[in-house]
């Protein structure tokens, strides 16, 4: 999916829109992770996240073009 | 030449993959100036990963704000130019005034916000309808900058703040150890030794712990523990210089000391050097107060033991929660540790902020910007939007220094090495190659290099200088050929930014070391009036905070200077006035009332002092004040001495010293006498 996400009669990369819905989901499950410990548990946290990150992406495109577009 | 390791090596191939990964992408789908990209990810890169991910919040939302700011302005007043002018030129202003008020991480983002508008909006104003679409190229041109930047530098062998931080803490308690035991044990040589380092060292801990929730390891997890130990820290440098000072005292009227005060002394400084243990810690307390109260408090040297052993027991709790909070840093696995003071600290502690500096860089930024517009307007020269920027980067960048002019005069310098290889690619090497593997080629001998300068904090500045304007430059032939008058204009129209950003900041707010240490004693004593007069809200912490912060940035300012006056001064003696003033105040509803009132009245004398002082108009004169100290101490030290009331002599004392330290110790008080 590629193009251009009309939000509020402004044209935005569908990309940046999806990814920044994404960013701050991954910031709040990090958040609830961190509350309950679990992050001295992993070996590469950063890269934990950077998983997280993407699949929470793919489910938003995939959600985003099945509900919204 | 500085040593080349594993980790500038390091840092400088990862910022390169993270700046080519971005202009790939940037490439890619299309966006018109993909330089920005590799900009953006050098100006935020840096060798700790979770200040990369702080300063990539902040950037990105500091890049929002002024392209909001650009799309709100621009098409609004674009047929008035030098309305446009005056409203960039105060945006600029007033985003860097409110940036420079706050010295902590998070005011980047307002800094930002001011430059990011000027170079969005200036190089639209020849296209005002197309001034939404270029702001939102940009922003995402810097969010994909951004966006490569964190995630390489998180992945690829991140180094955590979290153990950053916690060597510096627990180097810092080490040096505070050292320095405890060289006052213990009367080491007179060693105490001598910079001790305001400590303290700029204290707000270094401070800054950095900004960064500690964006970190890279569980060590985020311990972001409220290091705000506890923070608070220690700030007690810790107040307590230890009252106790030096206390020991002076005593030490001046009876060199060896009595007996016990000796073994307790002994005693302290083998518990300082066991590390501080908590169970010991409240065995020394008892045996502090005890020989507080067992010896009759009757003349001056009775009242400094009886402050000085407050200050101990003090000591002896910050130490011992340092410590404990320490060890649980390093290992924080199990419960956390039993602490005798409060296990709650507020998020963040208040540094020292200055609103008539503020205000000034604020001005300069307008000055500048202002300066280059009008010039741009009237001559009617079409690259002068460049010396607008540039002006309005400078003057940023460079605001939190005391004189900016010589870096922005280095920036200028940096410029022409940038201008140089700048046209070595635009006109020898890009003309000579096709496609993206070639340009990578041809861009990576000269960033790894300058990159692997940027770790260096002696080289960081003219790297990063020479990186962002050589990328500066590169951007122009996304737009035209390389045409070299068109290269030569820009070039030109920057120096002219640098020249203007020079000469406005060094008529409006330049300022030598020796003024800029005025300006701080100023600002401490004016805090130190408003302690002493009741109007200050903050607590005891946030005021130790604030005082600390400001001997941390007058240590080095005052060794700088060369008037006489400035050398030699005992920066740490505000802080101790200003730690005691801040108890008695405290103190005040808690006394008898007519202990209270008299109090009340010597307060307000000292605060008259000290707003005196600040105000630069003659001080009151000092006797009729130290005379009524004297009664007062004379009053407390004959009434029964609760816990109160031992606090109360104790920070008496500590005023007596600090305010007169040249007098004549009172009178021993006479049982019984009025």
């Amino acid at each position: 999916m590629s193009g251009e996400l009309n939000l509020f009669g402004v044209y935005l990369h569908a990309e940046l829109v999806t990814s920044t819905i994404a960013l701050a989901l991954t910031l709040v499950v990090n958040r609830v992770l961190i509350h309950f410990g679990l992050y001295r548990h992993l070996w590469h946290q950063a890269l934990f996240e950077v998983a997280v990150f993407v699949i929470l992406w793919a489910l938003v495109v995939k959600l985003s073009s099945s509900w919204l577009l | 030449m500085p040593r080349l390791d594993r980790d500038k090596q390091r840092f400088s191939v990862n910022t390169f993959v993270a700046a080519m990964l971005a202009l790939y992408l940037a490439m890619s789908i299309g966006l018109e100036r993909p330089y920005w990209a590799i900009m953006t990810v050098y100006i935020v890169s840096g060798p700790l990963a979770a200040a990369v991910r702080s300063k990539a919040l902040y950037r990105f939302l500091g890049t929002f704000v002024g392209a909001a700011g650009a799309v709100l302005l621009v098409p609004l007043l674009v047929h008035a130019p030098l309305l446009l002018s005056l409203a960039m030129s105060l945006w600029v202003g007033g985003c860097l005034a409110l940036s420079v008020l706050d010295r902590s991480p998070p005011s980047y983002i307002l800094m930002l916000a001011g430059y990011t508008c000027a170079m969005i909006g200036f190089p639209a104003v020849n296209q005002p309808t197309a001034i939404f679409d270029i702001a939102a190229a940009r922003v995402e041109e810097i969010l994909i900058g951004i966006a490569c930047a964190a995630l390489v530098h998180s992945l690829v062998f991140p180094r955590p703040v979290g153990t950053a931080l916690r060597g510096r803490i627990g180097h810092w308690l080490g040096e505070a150890d050292r320095w405890a035991l060289d006052l213990l044990r009367g080491e007179l040589a060693q105490l001598d030794r910079d001790r305001g380092r400590l303290a700029g060292a204290a707000s270094e801990i401070q800054l950095m712990a900004r960064h500690l929730p964006f970190d890279t390891s569980f060590l985020r997890e311990t972001t409220a523990v290091v705000r506890q130990l923070r608070d220690r820290v700030l007690v810790l440098i107040p307590v230890l210089a009252s106790l030096s000072d206390r020991l002076a005292a005593l030490r001046a009227i009876t060199p060896e000391l009595d007996p016990e005060l000796r073994g307790l002394l002994a005693a302290l400084a083998a518990w300082i050097e066991s590390g501080a243990p908590r169970a010991r810690g409240a065995a020394l307390i008892t045996e502090l107060e005890t020989a507080r109260t067992s010896m009759s408090v009757r003349d001056w040297y009775g009242f400094n033991r009886s402050s000085l052993l407050t200050r101990a027991i003090e000591l002896v709790r910050a130490q011992a929660d340092a410590h404990a909070l320490h060890a649980y840093l390093q290992d924080p696995e199990g419960p956390p540790p039993r602490l005798f003071g409060a296990d709650r600290a507020s998020e963040h502690r208040p540094l020292h902020r200055d609103l008539g500096l503020a205000a000034l860089s604020g001005a300069a930024a307008f000055g500048a910007v202002l300066l280059c517009c009008v010039v741009w307007i009237w001559s009617g020269w079409q690259e002068g939007e460049s010396a607008a920027i540039t002006a309005a980067i400078t003057c940023c960048l460079f605001a939190a220094m005391d004189d900016p002019v010589p870096a922005i005069r280095k920036f200028g310098l940096y410029l022409v090495a940038a201008m140089v290889l700048g046209a070595l690619y635009l006109f020898v090497l890009m003309p000579a190659i096709s496609g993206f593997p070639m340009l990578v080629l041809v861009l990576a001998p000269t960033l790894l290099v300058v990159g692997a300068m940027i770790p260096d904090p002696r080289l960081a500045f003219p790297a990063l200088s020479v990186i962002v304007n050589l990328v500066n430059t590169l951007v122009i032939q996304d737009h035209f050929s390389a045409d070299f008058a068109r290269f030569v204009n820009i070039n030109l129209s920057q120096f002219f930014g640098v020249f203007a950003a020079v000469l406005v900041t060094r008529t409006l707010r330049s300022m030598s070391a020796e003024v800029s240490a005025r300006r701080l004693l100023r600002h401490t004593w004016g805090d130190l009036a408003r302690v002493a007069a009741g109007r200050e809200e903050d607590s005891t912490v946030d005021l130790a905070s604030r005082l600390v912060d400001r001997v941390g940035l007058l240590s080095p300012k005052l060794a700088a200077a060369r008037a006489g006056d400035l050398k030699g001064l005992d920066i740490l003696r505000e802080l101790r006035v200003g730690i005691d003033l801040a108890s008695l105040r405290a103190l005040c509803s808690r006394l008898p009332p007519p202990v209270t009132a008299e109090l009340e009245v010597l307060l307000d004398g000292v605060g008259a002092r000290y707003q005196a002082r600040a105000l630069g108009v003659p001080v009151p004169p000092e006797q009729p004040l130290r005379a009524h100290l004297d009664r007062l101490l004379g009053r407390l030290a004959r009434g029964d001495l609760a816990a109160t009331g031992a606090r109360g002599l104790c920070a008496l004392v500590g005023l007596r010293r600090n305010l007169f330290p040249e007098a004549a110790p009172p009178a021993p008080v006479v049982e019984g006498a009025a």
